[in-house]
């Protein structure tokens, strides 16, 4: 099965960022206790355990914003305290829950800061701006003079990623980016994030508490507890052989349900049978197992036509809600296909063509498999 | 969110409006003021109508514009000496360094407060002589509470999540003052600057006790001849400069209101 994930199994990429045997304190209370992680390079690498067990204060020793009292923390091979703070962070793009936008900036001020402290030409900071906003699908020309103030929290998360972005870093730390969001503008902005990271591949460091979030996301998962790592593998092996109890309990009684979380459509998805009429008769048979769509000439689907105890049945797509898209997970797909009642969920791009359909028969393989 | 953005958008007509009215008051208030000062005869008008019988209408040395320069000299100098010291003071009581101390520069600062400017007026006198200079003292101490006091208070409203995000992408100390920190504290600030420059405009006029001039001169002659018309000719001249201030503020910071 695991073809079907783009990313290359972990212990092929080389580390870069390296904790070796840190240890860091509040006070008088250890928040990490003498803790090992190597960070895989070029993968999106997610902290996960419940509030106070370590994960963000991990996180802000990468950049320094925690002091560690005891171990050594690499950054491509050289010790972080040899490094100048300023220049460690600025090589490391930084996003947080409550994005920390410059409310007295606009947006292209915010996303150009990076930039503009690593004294690029301002010739160069617009042309990046815009850029970045295309990447994360905001149309600069209407955003790029908009203030903070003026945007909604998708929105405003959204420049958070392009502004930590800026300067092109190879590393991103992302301290529960997602976290603030409604449950819909979540799933959209991790379809975002995801499309992002497959485009550009930075070394990503992800603090979650939400397990759905972190198994869709990492390419390798930290499960962290009281300052210590408890498991640290792929999301698929942990899921198969959880190391413990707390590992189990944590990851929820329906872990097979989760295994959907992992796969992407684009990656289960076939090619789907459409046309501009509705005789579906014409195009499927009694044995097909997928659906036959009816597309208006762009490539939209209007409806979606299958066999369903001996007739055709036609259900009609009125919403965005009704297909999924290609960095939608199966989890999502299979919502959609008990919702519809049709054997297979139509994906669109990003335009709302019709370009695959990703069949109950291919989850139920994978789910059992 | 929809609602929000609509508001904004119907924001974007009303400041071109409010300054080109904020500009017409301001240059109202400025000719106003400008003609009563300059002309003895409007100041003799204006008086004569409201206290016919008062006889004298003009201080017997000095004129009204002489004294309008003293008193906005020495109301701008000790604005301007309470700023920076204010200012600077607040700055380093925000930083991680300076925490310590905020207790304790508030306190300073309220007891200082409480010092009436005459008493400490006549306190200076016997080291600062006679003059201006405990006048300035007066007013530098008195007016020091609110911009110290504003500027911690602005430095505080700095969201911590704007701080975190300004150090996580690698901002030095002076940059995160600069560029993060200080733009938005300073609405804070400037509302300090502008109180206490309405306060030092009023106790100005005890400049004239110790000989500071100022338009305290006329207003005392006033008291002491029992001449309302002299009174009343020196506060009206505070008040349009306390409008005029009002007014230069709310144009350099029109956000404010």
């Amino acid at each position: 099965m695991a073809e079907l994930r783009t990313h290359p199994q972990i212990p092929q990429t080389h580390t870069f960022l390296k904790a070796d045997n840190i240890s860091a304190h509040y006070g008088d209370t250890a928040a990490l206790k003498d803790l090992t992680l190597h960070i895989p390079a070029n993968r999106l690498t997610v902290l996960i355990g419940p509030s106070g067990c370590g994960k963000s204060t991990m996180l802000r020793c990468f950049n320094g914003l925690v002091k560690i009292s005891a171990g050594r923390i690499e950054y491509e091979g050289e010790s972080i305290r040899a490094l100048s703070e300023t220049d460690l962070r600025r090589s490391m793009g930084y996003v947080i829950q409550s994005i920390g936008l410059m409310p007295h900036m606009t947006v292209e001020e915010n996303v150009d800061l990076v930039p503009r402290l690593l004294g690029w030409e301002r010739a160069s900071r617009k042309e990046r701006a815009t850029r970045l906003l295309q990447l994360v699908q905001l149309d600069p020309e209407v955003y790029l003079g908009k203030y903070p103030n003026e945007l909604s929290g998708g929105e405003a998360q959204r420049i958070g990623v392009a502004r930590a972005l800026g300067a092109d870093p190879p590393v991103l730390l992302m301290d529960e980016p997602f976290g603030a969001v409604d449950p819909l503008t979540r799933e959209q902005l991790q379809n975002e994030f995801i499309r992002i990271q497959r485009q550009l591949k930075k070394t990503v460091i992800f603090v979650t508490h939400d397990i759905d979030e972190a198994i869709r996301l990492a390419d390798f998962l930290v499960i962290m507890k009281d300052g210590q790592i408890i498991q640290a593998d792929t999301p698929e092996k942990i899921l198969a052989t959880p190391a413990n109890e707390f590992v189990e309990n944590f990851l929820g009684p329906n872990r097979s349900l989760k295994r959907l979380t992992l796969f992407t459509a684009d990656h289960c998805m076939v090619e789907a049978i459409s046309g501009t009429d509705a005789n579906a008769k014409a195009y499927l048979e009694p044995e097909t197992p997928g659906c036959y769509w009816k597309v208006d000439p762009k490539g939209i689907p209007l409806s979606g036509f299958a066999w369903v105890q001996g007739k055709i049945i036609e259900r009609p797509i009125n919403n965005s809600g009704h297909t999924v898209q290609k960095y939608s997970s199966l989890r999502e797909c299979m919502s959609n296909i008990l919702s519809l009642g049709l054997p297979s969920a139509a994906v669109v791009d990003e335009k709302g063509r019709l370009c695959g359909e990703v069949r109950f028969e291919t989850i139920q393989k994978i789910s059992i498999s | 969110m929809k609602q929000f953005k609509k508001s904004a958008s119907l924001n974007n007509q009303t400041p071109r409006k409010a300054l080109t009215k904020r500009l017409f008051f301001f240059i109202l208030l400025l000719t106003t003021l400008i003609v009563y000062i300059y002309f003895e005869s409007v100041q003799r008008f204006i008086l004569s109508t409201i206290f016919p019988k008062a006889g004298q209408y003009t201080h017997s040395r000095k004129t009204i514009l002489e004294m309008t320069g003293a008193h906005i000299g020495i109301t701008l100098f000790a604005t301007a000496l309470s700023t920076l010291v204010g200012v600077i003071i607040g700055i380093l009581v925000t930083r991680d360094a300076g925490k310590d101390f905020q207790r304790l520069v508030l306190r300073l600062n309220a007891f200082i407060q409480t010092f009436p400017p005459s008493a400490v007026i006549i306190l200076a006198f016997p080291i600062l002589g006679f003059g201006w200079k405990p006048a300035l003292l007066a007013l530098f101490l008195y007016s020091l509470f609110p911009i110290l006091g504003n500027t911690i208070v602005g430095f505080q409203s700095v969201s911590p999540s704007v701080i975190d995000s300004a150090r996580g992408m690698g901002m030095t100390e002076s940059q995160q003052l600069l560029i993060a920190e200080f733009p938005q504290a300073m609405p804070m600030i400037l509302t300090g600057i502008r109180h206490s420059y309405i306060l030092n405009l009023g106790t100005a006029a005890i400049a004239a006790v110790i000989g500071g001039g100022g338009l305290g001169t006329i207003i005392i002659s006033g008291l002491t001849l029992r001449n309302s018309a002299l009174v009343l000719s020196g506060t009206i001249v505070i008040s349009l400069l306390a409008f005029i201030g009002e007014q230069v503020f709310q144009l350099l910071y029109p956000a404010q209101s």
